[in-house]
């Protein structure tokens, strides 16, 4: 039963990969294109919020907590462009490298349920 | 002890023919079916291994508060875990929903979330919750979690 928890972390691994590439394509939307940032930060913060629960969940703990780094920087500028907006985008586009920095090491037996015995 | 005395009393007072000592936590209901519900698939599907492989829960998956709404009446669990951010109906508007049908309003709630400050989980539990388990969740001790809190509610009663 252990070969149930293996199947889902190599799905986890790809699903990663391809949602952390989604949110720096949002967060270079929201750049490039003044008149999209309000839903593409929503759409980086709800693809964050994703990685938080389910990395988080799955036994990548280092994945889940940058995630909610990211999370908690992009909150604020889902809806509001205060003065420091510019300077908060270049701080989360940061948290976003460090995150992509830990999914890029992720594998399988990376996860502390790879070794879980359910049998 | 205690219940064991009180039940020897009992037995001879209303002439019944079983006598002896019963353990108190026997007579408690036990923990077996649990209804989850989540929009993420696979916080779904870890949640169902942690709890049906590990657990050794009668599980019921449910993918929102509308699915949930339909299909807890049906399966009757012992207990209901609800994400709290959901779309459509979220988890506050589910937990609502469920409290308001009499057939199944005494079933405990706990809420799976990440919002768990201090004022959020006291909210949460002001509504009614019987418990709150933060997310990310630990897949290896999420079962003895719901126990511990399961072990604690008023709702398990005596069969």
């Amino acid at each position: 039963m252990g070969e149930k928890f293996k199947a889902l972390l190599d799905k986890h691994c790809v699903w990663l990969e391809d949602t952390v590439k989604r949110i720096d394509d949002n967060l270079i939307l929201t750049k490039r294109d003044k008149a999209s940032r309000s839903w593409a930060v929503g759409e980086a913060l709800m693809l964050t919020h994703q990685i938080t629960g389910t990395s988080g969940s799955m036994g990548f703990k280092e994945v889940s907590e940058r995630a909610a780094l990211l999370e908690k920087k992009l909150k604020p500028l889902e809806f509001s462009e205060g003065d420091d907006y510019s300077q908060d985008l270049e701080q989360s586009i940061e948290l976003l490298r460090s995150l992509k920095t830990e999914a890029d090491k992720v594998s399988p037996e990376g996860s502390s349920l790879y070794y879980v015995n359910l049998g | 002890m205690r219940s064991g005395i009180l039940l020897f009393w009992l037995a001879e007072v209303g002439k019944e023919t079983k006598v002896g000592l019963v353990n108190e936590d026997s007579i408690m209901s036990e923990l077996k079916r649990i209804s989850y519900t989540d929009d993420e698939p696979d916080i779904r599907a870890i949640a169902q291994i942690a709890l049906e492989d590990i657990g050794g829960f009668e599980m019921q998956m449910c993918s929102g508060g509308r699915e949930t709404v339909e299909r807890v009446p049906v399966f009757q669990p012992d207990l209901i875990l609800l994400d709290m951010m959901m779309p459509g109906m979220d988890g506050v508007q589910t937990f609502k929903a469920l409290k308001a049908m009499p057939e199944i309003a005494e079933i405990p709630i706990i809420f799976m979330t990440a919002k768990v400050q201090s004022h959020e989980v006291a909210s949460y539990m002001e509504l009614g919750a019987a418990g709150v388990i933060p997310k990310p969740f630990d897949a290896i001790t999420l079962a003895q979690d719901l126990q511990e809190i399961w072990q604690r509610h008023p709702a398990r009663g005596a069969v």
